[in-house]
């Protein structure tokens, strides 16, 4: 990459005389200069780590040398000027005359701004703008004497054990030597024979050229076409014609590596991102007082091109907080027993299709008792049900608009904006964000990402002979609306059935009561052409959607299928409707608008905050009074799960579960959800009991198991799937049937508290078992798989 | 990053003979600048967008691309097209999006004269004048040149009252 600059510099000579080229050039300077700069940034903060490092230093050099030299050609005066100082600061560096400390390297960052400064202004005005930077070329030329006249001085004991370290892989230094003010630079003989042995750039090894965004996204889709055309092709040649169906697979097969290469152009490492943060961390905590180690692992970690911009404010601002309200002071972590610097790491890896990063401190923690306070302050909770909430729920009060704990607002962060946007900003892009605390540990925040977003999955639905896509990131469940059970509701024998399926009115506007929780219903064909007449409110499917907290039911005529679809825009003035996400190409080649749930709830003048809804008693019953959903295991017990831990019910045909490495998984849309047998959960202790039921002998529940297995032949496995706060992925909970919600009136008794069961609860007069929903969410050790019985 | 490319203050263009390409709707001749055209094609198979500007006849596929169409014959204010006849996908760009304009027909590209241009205040007929920049005599009649940007910012929605709004519009254009 550095040789390319030189024959780079040439060609600018060369063409600069061509003045209608000149634009091109100096357009292609600031392109690369940007560039530059960001790895001026980062290999002056590596420095300060390790002040003799050859290898930066002799980049840095080179850097500002190449913007020095490419300015002279343009006649940039200024830019000239201060890179020069710069170079000739640098190149005593280089050359050992001076060492590194505070000022030079404040020097040098400002003179990077400065330099960022003078380029903003070339591009946005053509010229270098008005700002006198003489000041700092003087300052840079008055650092270089003062480091060489100071020097002596500046060698004080514990200067030299910090310089020495990297030296002690060059062999022949004497060290003692050091603390004389005789010495003559050592290092400088070695670093020109040094220099060429470093391995040349990466990208120099491997070749690169830049290319038009515009071109490679026309490449994507012309892919896209290409997969259309092809899966056409396959439909209409028939199987007597074995020839044009070689050719076929082979066109199969190529179309299908092509779309893996296309879609490998668009992905990008997330270094683009990090490459920014050693700065910031750096200058932050210089500000705020505090050593600060920024580790950052996996910046190799690839992802789609338009989420890296997204995801770039919510991490900075996520590494502010941790400087300033995680990291404590060097004295408080002196006093607390920990090392003077804090650890700050940022790590960024691939996990289960997803891009996670990971922000982690070893500071203070979030002080979760005056988050407790701070949200009773501020009427979330009650004080009552602050103090019955855990602490990790506590937490997630940070994510609320204007919520901030910080003792004082500093200049950095603490005003109270900022983690709720954080979390829009992440949820914008289909990831979540998910914070762990302890005190005077530290604290780690996890954001997960898409890979992309331009393949998401995605619930293909049909209203009014139209078909539209609803991505699955929003959907939570699909319960059908019959009109039998709407309107023998009250008479069902069985109140659970009546229970789940029931729409109501309030105040005029539909509800569905979904096990005993109400959620307002939005009409898909009605929102979208509210001229249109509804035959009757109770037919077609309800899709529960989740935006934030809240939840409601859209109904549709019917709910086709799940496909991975390919996302692309759709005109602004499309866009500005609110309703549609994009539009997607199906199978056939017609076109699909992707549905924007949260543009249909609006449309619809649905409450989306559930504080609001407060004329709903259901929904204030259901956060004072604990509900639970009924369930009886495979081998006939009946036990509790807690309602605000279920996400869904599901049923799966049996060819969907797999094992893998031991556990059970349920293999659908693509993706693996673990399943787990209740009666594993409740592990050995709730075996014996069975077993000495006096209702039923042990023979009895063989019996039962091998019916249970004998009807998932014929039904499938139902599955109580739990939500998981961490967004770990979702947890299966195998069941042989679900009972009914049930509200007891008894408080929850934990003097039987086992593996497994949290206590018990009385329901209709019998004692029934509480599933410790936590051991479920907890992966075994390998050892001990807990095995579904198939 | 960008560097402005200024034009010169005097452009040679100005005087030059604009090419533009010439289309029929409702039996009036229209012409849009033959440099945003990207393609012309038959009748395409479209998805309706529902709470879109009723000009907006929906989204074609065009290799991939998702193109909105907007009827010509109800944006300019004119009457509907015969249900057998079917229209004329005009593919061109306004501000680096794809557009598709529904025209019966098709005539050709043609060269006017800059300075046969003239204001559109000329024109008596009824219908919806706001995108038209210029008319000019051409040897079959008046040409109306269009502006692609005022066509494309007329079908602009973002409130949920849009049917009764367009149909005062259209009241105030057959008026």
């Amino acid at each position: 990459m550095r040789h390319n600059h030189v024959c780079r510099l040439a060609c600018f000579a060369m063409y600069a005389c061509h003045m209608g080229e000149n634009q091109e050039f100096v357009r292609e300077f600031l392109v690369e200069a940007a560039e530059n700069l960001d790895q001026l940034d980062r290999d002056l903060v590596a420095l300060e780590e390790n002040p003799r490092d050859p290898k930066r230093l002799a980049s840095i050099f080179r850097t500002v040398h190449t913007i020095k030299g490419t300015s002279g050609f343009f006649g940039f005066a200024k830019l000239g000027a201060i890179t020069h100082s710069g170079e000739h600061l640098l190149g005593q560096l280089r050359d050992g005359t001076i060492e590194l400390n505070d000022r030079v390297t404040g020097a040098l960052l400002t003179l990077v701004d400065a330099v960022r400064t003078i380029l903003d202004a070339i591009e946005q005005t053509g010229s270098e703008g008005d700002t006198d930077f003489r000041d700092l070329s003087q300052t840079l030329v008055r650092v270089a004497q003062d480091a060489v006249s100071n020097r002596p001085l500046q060698r004080s004991t514990s200067d030299i054990v910090v310089t020495r370290l990297p030296l002690t892989q060059l062999p022949t230094e004497p060290a003692p030597q050091a603390a004389s003010p005789a010495l003559q630079p050592s290092p400088t003989p070695k670093l020109p024979a040094v220099q060429p042995a470093f391995p040349v750039s990466k990208a120099a090894a491997e070749p690169s050229i830049r290319v038009d965004v515009g071109l490679l996204g026309s490449i994507v889709d012309l892919v896209g076409e290409l997969v259309l055309a092809r899966n056409q092709l396959q439909a209409t040649v028939g199987a007597d014609t074995p020839e044009l169906l070689k050719v076929v697979q082979r066109i199969h097969t190529v179309t299908g590596a092509l779309q893996s290469a296309a879609m490998k152009t668009r992905m990008q490492p997330i270094d683009h991102v990090f490459s920014k943060f050693p700065r910031i961390v750096r200058d932050l905590a210089v500000t705020c007082g505090k050593e600060v180690h920024l580790q950052i692992d996996g910046a190799d970690t690839e992802l789609d091109r338009s989420l890296i911009e997204t995801i770039r404010d919510p991490l900075a601002h996520l590494l502010r907080n941790a400087v300033d309200h995680g990291i404590e002071t060097p004295t408080a972590r002196l006093t607390k027993g920990k090392p003077a610097a804090g650890r700050l790491s940022l790590r960024a890896f691939h996990e289960s299709g997803q891009v996670t990063v990971e922000i982690k401190d070893d500071g203070g923690g979030i002080p979760v008792e005056a988050v407790r306070r701070k949200a009773v302050a501020r009427g979330l909770v009650t004080a009552e049900e602050a103090l019955a909430l855990p602490d990790d729920r506590v937490l997630q009060f940070i994510f609320e608009p204007g919520f901030s704990t910080a003792a004082q607002v500093t200049d950095v962060s603490g005003r109270g904006v900022g983690m709720d946007v954080v979390k829009t900003n992440i949820e914008s892009i289909g990831g979540t964000v998910d914070i762990a605390s302890q005190t005077d540990v530290g604290t780690t925040v996890r954001v997960r990402i898409p890979l992309t977003l331009a393949i998401i999955p995605a619930l293909i639905v049909s209203s009014q002979q139209q078909r539209f896509a609803i991505p699955q990131a929003y959907v939570r469940e699909l319960i059908a609306l019959r009109s039998d059970r709407l309107t023998t509701a009250h008479s069902q024998p069985e109140a659970a059935a009546a229970q789940l399926n029931h729409v109501e009115g309030l105040e005029g506007a539909p509800m569905l009561r979904v096990r005993g929780r109400l959620l307002p219903l939005v009409f898909l064909d009605t929102t979208l052409e509210p001229t249109f007449q509804r035959a009757t409110l109770s037919s077609g499917t309800v899709i529960i959607l989740r935006i934030d907290d809240y939840e409601f039911g859209l109904v549709v005529d019917t709910v086709g299928f799940n496909a991975d679809i390919v996302v692309k825009p759709i005109a602004a003035v499309l866009v500005s409707l609110g309703l549609y996400a994009g539009a997607t190409v199906m199978g056939d080649g017609a076109v699909v608008l992707i549905l924007d749930p949260r543009g249909i709830a609006h449309m619809a003048q649905i409450p989306l905050r559930p504080h609001d809804s407060q004329s709903d008693e259901a929904l204030v019953r259901v956060v004072s009074q604990p509900r639970y959903l009924l369930c009886e295991t495979i081998s006939g017990r009946r036990v509790a799960v807690p309602l605000e831990e279920v996400a869904r019910l599901e049923t799966f045909p049996r060819a969907d579960l797999e094992q893998t490495a031991g556990r059970t998984v349920i293999h659908r849309a693509g993706r693996l959800m673990a399943l787990a047998d209740a009666d594993d959960l409740l592990g050995t202790h709730a075996q014996q009991r069975i077993t000495n039921d006096l209702f039923m002998s042990k023979s009895g529940v063989e019996g039962r198991v091998a019916q249970a297995r004998a009807s998932t032949e014929a039904h499938g496995v139902t599955a109580v799937i739990l939500s998981t706060a961490s967004g770990e992925g979702d947890v299966g909970l195998r069941v042989e049937r679900i009972l009914e919600v049930v509200e007891p009136q008894t408080p929850l008794n934990c003097s039987l508290r086992a593996v497994g069961v949290l206590g018990t609860i009385a329901i209709a007069g019998r004692a029934t078992e509480v599933l410790d929903v936590r051991t479920a969410l907890t992966p075994r050790a390998p050892d001990h798989p807990p095995q579904v019985s198939l | 990053m960008s560097v402005s490319h200024s034009p010169p203050l005097t452009d040679p263009a100005a005087s030059a003979p604009r090419r533009s390409c010439a289309f029929l709707v409702a039996g009036r001749c229209f012409a849009v600048d033959a440099a945003s055209v990207i393609e012309v094609l038959r009748s395409q198979a479209m998805t309706p967008v529902p709470r879109a500007h009723r000009a907006i006849r929906g989204l074609l596929n065009l290799r991939g691309r998702i193109v909105p169409a907007i009827d010509m014959r109800y944006r300019l204010g004119l009457t509907d097209m015969p249900a057998d006849k079917s229209p004329t996908n005009i593919v061109l760009v306004s501000g680096g999006e794809l557009f598709s304009l529904l025209v019966d027909e098709l005539i050709d590209v043609i060269d006017i004269p800059a300075v046969a241009i003239e204001q559109p205040t000329a024109v008596t007929e009824h219908f919806s004048r706001d995108a038209i920049e210029g008319v000019f005599a051409g040897p079959n009649g008046l040409v109306h040149l269009l502006s692609i940007e005022a066509i494309v910012s007329g079908v602009m929605v973002s409130t949920a009252n849009e049917s009764e709004r367009s149909e005062t519009h259209m009241e105030k254009t057959l008026r």
